[in-house]
């Protein structure tokens, strides 16, 4: 049954990141995201006890809602104006879109590459443990390269910290450090969510 | 009543406080920086772990708190750095005062020296990684203004900061594992590698650096300086701990290749950049660039044999010349932007006529930095030299010719500086508290750099007591 919860989480991984990589809108990126905290925590479940990998999806859907309550809360004129305006569905599957994918493709096949090192450098993990993590972090690295708006910024951390977490949780099974984890998701959110709002406050000298 | 609760949780509670009460943000900061000198003088009084009578009250602090079954430790040992880091938040909470930068600098900066006592209190040791990233989160917050967009420096300082964090958790890991087996070869060649990466990213050591001057050309100037002191002090105290709990590690060559090799060339690509800047601000970032090439050095003088160990009181002794250096060219720079709006040089043209304090306070801050003789940083920096070609004269030439690198960066401000199209009067345009803060700290340099026994002892027994060497 484990067996299956961890392949059908690494399917909702591989999926997501797609969609993560591809979309230029942010009420589709939170729901890749949040979908793929799922697909964590079919993971991660797998080497720690339920509760402790809950508090993994827990703190990420809080995330990606703080994210999404920043974005939402921009008037029209604001998202245009910082690049966060919903693209039209005609415009979805533009030459950007498909050029990020294709890197995206190309970058996984490195990550594929990677996974009997990984295996090798922490044993005992398993092949989905290590793809997962080794896509995650590939493929948010390039996305971190190629943009740079705060929301997306902190998404491609989000998505590096928590393919590290899957690897993490193999070896380091304490409350405290994947409480404190959990907690620098949030903070990462948080400091999106400023990033994000602050050119629309008002400055007070 | 203990330690972490004096100089962690009580100062917490009044950030928080800070930040409730933004509105009166003047008051606030007085207040604010009244008691962080409190706890300052608290850790210069009160002996941890032993009773004391104070005035009227006996009373004992002990050193540990326990939270969710970890411990925060603050012990005797500890008190120098409770002191330095308080005073510093201090003198940085009166500047931003004093140039009205940021309200939320108060609340902010005392949270992040907060999380930065947390993070060299908690044990186990592993924690501080996850608290340090904590404290990046709150810098961030920090040096982007409510109002402002946020800029490409704050965008890769969030970046490489959180990317160091996976590092040196697993860096953690595989230590532990190399303790127990340390033939294995394999295993100690990828712990080398992580770690070098993991402290590459959190030293932005080459090619990390680059948020350094994108960060001092486009946020406010001391808010940056806090950040550009706070951080690199952090990251050294952890990085000598970290070196100093695994006695394998410090007798391995390839880690002072890597910190010497590291130091060098940071000295190296920020004296030349700093040649050809044409940003007093960018200037700045290349001398903190400069700097922790310094620092990188100064820990390699004092690892190893136990007989090297005093040296690394070079590290600590560094301490106070480079925060009052950092602080008075913030101030400066904060001063002359409230009026050019501008840093680059074609917009500071004649400042001098106007702004004399300030010149006087960027030369001052920079010779303190390069280690001209009779200011503050002189005795460090003739140190450095000294032992450094002692052990590796080739790095000592290079860090000397370093130096001339940021004295031709300043020669070429102050030639914009005084440069005008027609003939200016002298006038003075600094607010009396800017002249009276620039005066006070100029003084400081020189006084440290005459009497630098007032200081550099205290400074070196906290290096000391933290590595645990009887003075």
């Amino acid at each position: 049954m484990s067996g299956y919860l961890s392949i059908a989480g690494l399917i909702i991984i591989v999926v997501t990141l797609g969609g993560i990589t591809a979309s230029n809108n942010w009420r589709f990126t939170i729901l890749c995201l949040s979908l793929q905290y799922l697909g964590c925590i079919f993971l991660i479940s797998k080497t720690l006890p339920l509760i402790l990998a809950a508090s993994k999806l827990i703190s990420g859907w809080i995330a990606g809602a703080i994210l999404g309550m920043a974005l939402a809360g921009l008037s029209t004129e604001e998202s245009y104006l910082l690049g966060y305006a919903a693209r039209t569905k005609e415009s979805f599957f533009r030459s950007q879109s498909v050029f990020r994918l294709l890197i995206a493709g190309m970058v996984g096949l490195v990550a594929i590459s990677l996974v009997p090192k990984f295996q090798e450098f922490i044993p005992g993990i398993e092949f989905e443990h290590s793809l997962a993590s080794a896509l995650m972090i590939c493929i948010s690295l390039i996305q971190l390269s190629l943009i740079s708006r705060p929301f997306d910024v902190v998404i491609g951390l989000l998505i590096i910290l928590s393919g590290f977490e899957i690897a993490y949780s193999v070896v380091e099974t304490s409350a405290l450090v994947i409480g404190l984890l959990a907690v620098v998701d949030l903070g990462l959110a948080l400091v999106g969510a400023y990033l994000i709002f602050s050119p629309t406050m008002e400055h007070i000298e | 009543m203990n330690a972490p609760q004096v100089w962690i949780f009580f100062p917490a509670i009044l950030a928080l406080l800070l930040m409730v009460f933004q509105r009166w943000w003047k008051v606030g900061a007085l207040v604010a920086a009244t008691f962080t000198l409190g706890l300052a003088g608290f850790a210069y009084l009160v002996p941890i772990g032993e009773k004391y009578k104070l005035l009227f009250w006996n009373i004992e602090i002990s050193d540990s708190l326990s939270v969710l079954g970890r411990r925060l430790i603050l012990s005797s040992d500890d008190r120098t750095i409770l002191i330095l880091i308080y005073v510093s938040v201090s003198f940085w909470i009166i500047g931003a005062l004093v140039s009205a930068s940021n309200r939320l600098f108060t609340p902010l900066s005392i949270g992040v020296s907060v999380l930065l006592i947390a993070a060299l209190a908690i044990e186990p040791f592993l924690y501080a990684a996850i608290i340090l990233e904590m404290m990046v989160l709150v810098c961030v917050i920090l040096l982007i203004k409510p109002g402002k967009a946020s800029n490409r420096g704050v965008i890769r300082l969030l970046t490489f900061q959180t990317l160091a964090m996976p590092f040196i958790l697993f860096t953690g890991w595989l230590l532990t594992g190399v303790e127990v087996n340390p033939e294995d070869s394999s295993l100690v060649s990828q712990a080398a590698i992580l770690m070098a990466i993991g402290f590459g990213l959190l030293f932005s050591i080459f090619p990390f650096h680059s948020w350094i001057p994108l960060l001092a050309e486009e946020a406010d100037p001391i808010s940056v300086s806090f950040v550009f002191f706070i951080l690199p002090l952090v990251i050294g105290l952890l990085g000598i701990s970290f070196i100093d709990r695994f006695s394998w590690l410090y007798t391995t060559s390839w880690l002072y290749v890597y910190l010497r090799f590291s130091g060098v060339l940071m000295v190296i690509f920020g004296s030349v950049w700093s040649i050809f800047q044409r940003n007093l601000a960018r200037l700045m970032g290349f001398a903190v660039i400069i700097e922790i090439g310094y620092s990188l050095l100064t820990i390699s003088l004092g690892l190893g044999p136990i007989q090297n160990r005093p040296l690394m009181g070079l590290f600590f002794t560094s301490l106070l010349p480079r925060g009052i250096s950092y602080g008075l060219w913030a101030l400066s720079l904060s001063v002359i932007l409230k009026d050019r709006k501008l840093l680059d040089y074609h917009a500071i043209r004649g400042v001098a006529y106007q702004y004399p304090f300030v010149v006087v306070g960027i030369t001052m801050a920079v010779l303190s930095l390069i280690g001209f003789p009779l200011t503050a940083g002189y005795t460090n920096h003739s140190g450095l030299w000294q032992y450094l070609n002692e052990q590796f004269p080739l790095a000592a030439q290079i860090v000397i010719i370093g130096s001339v690198g940021l004295t031709f960066g300043l020669f070429r401000s102050l030639i914009y500086m005084f440069q005008t199209r027609e003939a200016m009067a002298w006038e003075i345009h600094e607010k009396t508290g800017e002249r009276i803060l620039i005066g006070l700290a100029c003084a400081s340099l020189v006084i440290f750099g005459l009497l630098p026994q007032l200081y550099t002892s205290a400074l070196i027994n906290m290096g000391l007591s933290f590595l645990n060497i009887t003075p």
